[in-house]
C-alpha cells in the first residue's frame, strides 16, 4: 500500500515539477506575477511529494517486500539494514528517484532559503529547476519504475553485489549526486541569467556556494570511491581510469574551473559569459556522469540496445540539456557584457590559464573515454583506452596547472607583478628544493615522476601556508596584531589556503603511491614470515567464520617491526552465498609514511598453506586526506560571509525589491 | 559442512584470487621488471577493466606466462605486442598504437589545448587595452 502510495506521490510531482517550469513560465511571460509566484510553492509540494515516494521505497527495502520488483532484484532479508537501506540507491531506478529528490530539495531551498534572492531571478531559476524536475520524473516513470510490482512475491530476494556492502559504498552515491545534481542549481541560474539577459556580481555571489558545495561534495564522493576500491578490491588500486571514474572526474574538473571562473566574475564582473558556459557544461557533464554510469553504455554499447526505451530518452535528455542550453548560449550571451580591463599579468589571466589547462583536461578524459565507443560503432574496431593514455595526456595537462598554483593567490587583479610574486615565493622555492634534495639524497627515491609529484606537492602547500602567512603579515607586525588579522581574514582566504594544500597533500601522495609501491607474494603455512620493507609479516593462525550473510576463511598475521609485534592482522576471504559471489578483506596496518596491505589468497590443494600478498604503499592515505582537506576548503569558502543569504553588500539591496518583470 | 562449502566454492572460483602466486618470476630482475611494466599496460580481455598485471583471472596467469616467456627468447616489448593483438585484437592494449582509426584520439589534447590556448590569447590580448564600442 505504501508503494502505491509513494507511485501516487511520483506522479503526483510530475504535475507539480510541469506546474513549477510551465506555470512560472508563463507568469513571467505574461507579466502575471500571481501565476509566477506559485513556483516556490510548487517546489517546496514537489519536494514533500518526491520526499514521499523515496520514504516509500526505503520503507520496502527496509520491510524487505519482495512483492515490488526492485526489491527483489537488489535485496536479500540476510543482509544487515543499513545495505538493506543502501540498496535502495544501489540501482539504476532506485537511484534515479535519490538524484530527484536531491534536486527538489535544492528547489525547495531556493525558493524559501534564500530570501535575498532577487525574485525575478529567483523565478527563473525554479523554472528551470521544475523542467529539469518534469524531466527526469517523466523518465523514471515511464522507463525507470521502482514502484513495479511483482504478479506473484518471490520468496527470497535475489541479493546485493557484496562488493558494495560497504559504508563507503553506501554514502558514496548519495556524495556524488549532491554534487552531480549542485551543478544543475548553477545550470539553473545561468539559464536564468541569459533568460534575463544580465549576469552581475550578485549573481556570482548567489552562485557560488552552490557550485562551492556541489564540488565538494564531488571532491569527497570521488575520494570515498577511489579509498574502497583501495581496501575492497583487494589489491591496492586506487584509481583506474575506468569509464565509471571519468564519468565523475569530468564534472569535477568542469566544476573546479567553473569555480575559479566564477570569482572573476564576481570581484571583477567579467569572464561572464565563460562563466555561464561552464556552468551550462558542468551540468552536461553531470547528466553524462549520471547516465554512463547507470545505464550501462560503458560496458558495452550493446548494453544501451537492450532497452531502447531507456536509451533513447537518455539521449533526448542529453540532446535537448546541449542542444536547448547552448542554442540559449549562442542567442543571449552576446548580451552578457565584460568590460573589465586587466593585463597580461594579473589574477585574472592567472585564473584563465586554470581553467584553460582543467577544461582540455576534461575534454581529454570525454575523448579518452568515448573514442572507443564511436570508434567500435563506426568502424568495428574495438580498442581500449586505459591508464597510460591518460598518463600521456592528462598528466602533462596537470604539471603546469600544478606550477601555477602557488602563483595564482598572490597576483593581484588587474596588474599583477611576477617578479614581485617570484621574490615572494623564495622562502617556498627553497623548501621544496629542500624537500627534493631530502628525497633524493636521504629518502634514495630514484623515480622521476615520484619526485616530480613530491616537490610540486610540497611547493603548493608551502605556497598555500605563504599565502597566508603573508596576509596575516606574520613577519611585519605584532604578533598580536597579527592575531587579530586572523578573524579578519575572509573565510574564502582560508578556503583557498585549505583547498589548494588538500591538492598538494593529493598530489604527493598519488605520486608516491603511484610510483613508489612494492609488493611480495609468498605462500605461507602457520608460523612462517614474508618480509617487506623492514616489516616481517607472520601468518599466526588460519580458520573459518560465520558473518551475518556470508561465510569466510581468515588469516591472522603477526606483523614484527624490528623483531617487535606492532600490529595484529586480521585478511578474509568472504562467500556471500545469496549472490553467489566472493570478496576479499584485505589486512591494513595504516600509518602516516604508507599502509601495509596483506592480502589472502587461495589455499594451496587441501593444506593450512596460503597464497598471500604483501604490499607496501607509501603515502598512500595522503590522497584521501588531501581530498577531505580540499572538501572542508570548499565548505569554509562556501559559508564566507559574503555569500551568506540575507546579508549581501547593501549596494546590491535595491536589487532584492524588484518586482517580477514580463521577460 | 561449512569447510566442504569453502572447498567447493574454492574449486568453483579457481584461480578467483590471486594467481600470481602460482606466477614464476623471472631470474633476471632486470627482465621481471619490463614484464610488470609490459602486464600494467595490457587489457585483461576477460575482466571489468583490470590490467593483466593486476588480474587474478586464470587468462590474465597465461597472458603474463606468454610476455615471461617471450621476454625470456629475446622479444622486443614492440614485438610482444605484435604478437599479443594479432591473438587478441588490438583491445589488449590499453595503449592504443597509433594508426588511422586512433591518431585522432592522440592528437585531440594538443588540439584542444592549442584551440583553447588561442581563445585565451585573444582573450587576454583584447582585455589589455579599454573597449572602444562602448
Amino acid at each position: 500500500m505504501t508503494v502505491e502510495l509513494g507511485h501516487f506521490a511520483l506522479v503526483l510531482a510530475l504535475f507539480l515539477a510541469a506546474l513549477q517550469a510551465g506555470g512560472t513560465w508563463w507568469g513571467l511571460v505574461r507579466g502575471n506575477a500571481a501565476l509566477a509566484r506559485l513556483a516556490a510553492p510548487a517546489a517546496l509540494a514537489q519536494f514533500a511529494c518526491i520526499a514521499l515516494a523515496f520514504g516509500a521505497l526505503l520503507l520496502a527495502f527496509a520491510t524487505s517486500d519482495f512483492s515490488v520488483t526492485l526489491v527483489a532484484n537488489n535485496s536479500h532479508t540476510d543482509k544487515p539494514l543499513i545495505y538493506k537501506l543502501a540498496a535502495t540507491w544501489g540501482n539504476h531506478e532506485g537511484s534515479m528517484v535519490l538524484w530527484v529528490l536531491i534536486l527538489a530539495f535544492f528547489g525547495a531551498l531556493i525558493a524559501y532559503g534564500a530570501p535575498r534572492l532577487p525574485q525575478d531571478l529567483k523565478l527563473r531559476a525554479l523554472a528551470v529547476q521544475g523542467l529539469i524536475g518534469a524531466v527526469f520524473v517523466l523518465f523514471i516513470l515511464l522507463t525507470s519504475n521502482p514502484f513495479l510490482r511483482e504478479a506473484i512475491a518471490p520468496f527470497q530476494g535475489e541479493g546485493f553485489n557484496p562488493v558494495l556492502q560497504d559504508p563507503a559504498l553506501a554514502i558514496h552515491p548519495p556524495l556524488l549526486y549532491i554534487g552531480y545534481v549542485g551543478l544543475s542549481v548553477a545550470f539553473a541560474f545561468a539559464i536564468a541569467a541569459l533568460w534575463k539577459g544580465e549576469v552581475d556580481a550578485a549573481w556570482a555571489r548567489f552562485v557560488r556556494p552552490w557550485i562551492l558545495t556541489a564540488w565538494a561534495a564531488l571532491t569527497i564522493g570521488i575520494a570515498l570511491g577511489s579509498w574502497w576500491a583501495y581496501y575492497e578490491l583487494g589489491w591496492g588500486g586506487w584509481w583506474f581510469w575506468d569509464p565509471v571514474e571519468n564519468a565523475s572526474l569530468m564534472p569535477w574538473l568542469i566544476a573546479t574551473a567553473l569555480l575559479h571562473s566564477a570569482v572573476v566574475t564576481e570581484r571583477r564582473e567579467t569572464m561572464k559569459s565563460w562563466t555561464v558556459f561552464l556552468a551550462l557544461a558542468g551540468f552536461a557533464f553531470s547528466l553524462l556522469g549520471t547516465f554512463l554510469v547507470r545505464s550501462g553504455v560503458l560496458t558495452s554499447v550493446h548494453a544501451f540496445a537492450n532497452d531502447p526505451a531507456r536509451g533513447i530518452f537518455i539521449l533526448g535528455i542529453l540532446g535537448l540539456t546541449l542542444g536547448g542550453s547552448y542554442a540559449l548560449y549562442a542567442w543571449r550571451a552576446p548580451l552578457l557584457k565584460s568590460h573589465a580591463v586587466f593585463a597580461p599579468i594579473s589574477r585574472e589571466s592567472a585564473l584563465l590559464f586554470n581553467n584553460l589547462f582543467l577544461t582540455v583536461s576534461a575534454v581529454t578524459i570525454l575523448v579518452g573515454t568515448l573514442y572507443p565507443l564511436v570508434l567500435e560503432m563506426i568502424t568495428g574496431d574495438i580498442i581500449s583506452v586505459g591508464p597510460p593514455y591518460y598518463n600521456a595526456t592528462v598528466l602533462p595537462l596537470m604539471v603546469p596547472l600544478f606550477m601555477a598554483m602557488p602563483f595564482g593567490p598572490l597576483l593581484a587583479w588587474k596588474r599583477g607583478d611576477l617578479p614581485g610574486v617570484a621574490r615572494r615565493l623564495m622562502t617556498v622555492t627553497g623548501i621544496t628544493v629542500g624537500g627534493l634534495v631530502v628525497g633524493f639524497a636521504l629518502l634514495q627515491v630514484r623515480d622521476g615522476l615520484a619526485l616530480l609529484g613530491a616537490t610540486l606537492g610540497i611547493f603548493i602547500i608551502t605556497g598555500a601556508a605563504k599565502d597566508i602567512f603573508d596576509r596575516l603579515q606574520l613577519n611585519r607586525i605584532s604578533l598580536r596584531r597579527s592575531w587579530n588579522r586572523v578573524r579578519g581574514l575572509p573565510r574564502s582566504a582560508y578556503g583557498t589556503a585549505l583547498a589548494h594544500a588538500g591538492m598538494g597533500i593529493l598530489i604527493m601522495g598519488v605520486a608516491c603511491a603511484g610510483n613508489l609501491r612494492s609488493d611480495e607474494v609468498a605462500i605461507l603455512g602457520p608460523g612462517e614470515t614474508v618480509s617487506i620493507a623492514g616489516y616481517d609479516v607472520r601468518l599466526a593462525e588460519t580458520g573459518e567464520l560465520q558473518g551475518p550473510n556470508y561465510i569466510a576463511e581468515f588469516a591472522n598475521f603477526d606483523v614484527f617491526s624490528e623483531s617487535r609485534l606492532v600490529r595484529r592482522l586480521q585478511a578474509e576471504r568472504r562467500f556471500y552465498p545469496a549472490e553467489g559471489q566472493a570478496t576479499t578483506e584485505v589486512g591494513l596496518h595504516a600509518t602516516l609514511f604508507g599502509d601495509l596491505y596483506v592480502v589472502l589468497g587461495d589455499r594451496q590443494g587441501d593444506t593450512d598453506r596460503f597464497a598471500v600478498t604483501v604490499a607496501i604503499h607509501p603515502l598512500v592515505r595522503w590522497i584521501w586526506a588531501g581530498a577531505l582537506m580540499m572538501c572542508f576548503g570548499g565548505l569554509v569558502s562556501a559559508s564566507d560571509g559574503r555569500f551568506r543569504i540575507g546579508a549581501p553588500r547593501p549596494a546590491k539591496k535595491a536589487t532584492t525589491k524588484r518586482e517580477v518583470e514580463p521577460a | 559442512m561449512m569447510r566442504a562449502l569453502i572447498f567447493g566454492i574454492a574449486v568453483l572460483l579457481a584461480g578467483a584470487a590471486f594467481a600470481q602466486a602460482l606466477d614464476v618470476e623471472l631470474s633476471n630482475p632486470a627482465d621481471e621488471a619490463r614484464a610488470r611494466v609490459l602486464m600494467a599496460e595490457l587489457r585483461c580481455m576477460v575482466c571489468q577493466n583490470e590490467t593483466i598485471d593486476a588480474s587474478p583471472s586464470p587468462f590474465a596467469a597465461e597472458v603474463r606466462a606468454i610476455v615471461r616467456e617471450q621476454i625470456v627468447s629475446g622479444r622486443s616489448d614492440g614485438e610482444i605486442k605484435s604478437y599479443l593483438t594479432a591473438r587478441y585484437g588490438e583491445g589488449i592494449l590499453y595503449r592504443p598504437r597509433v594508426g588511422p582509426g586512433t591518431i585522432l584520439l592522440w592528437l585531440a589534447p594538443w588540439l584542444a589545448l592549442l584551440i583553447g590556448g588561442g581563445a585565451v590569447y585573444v582573450i587576454i590580448k583584447r582585455a589589455a587595452r579599454p573597449p572602444q564600442d562602448l
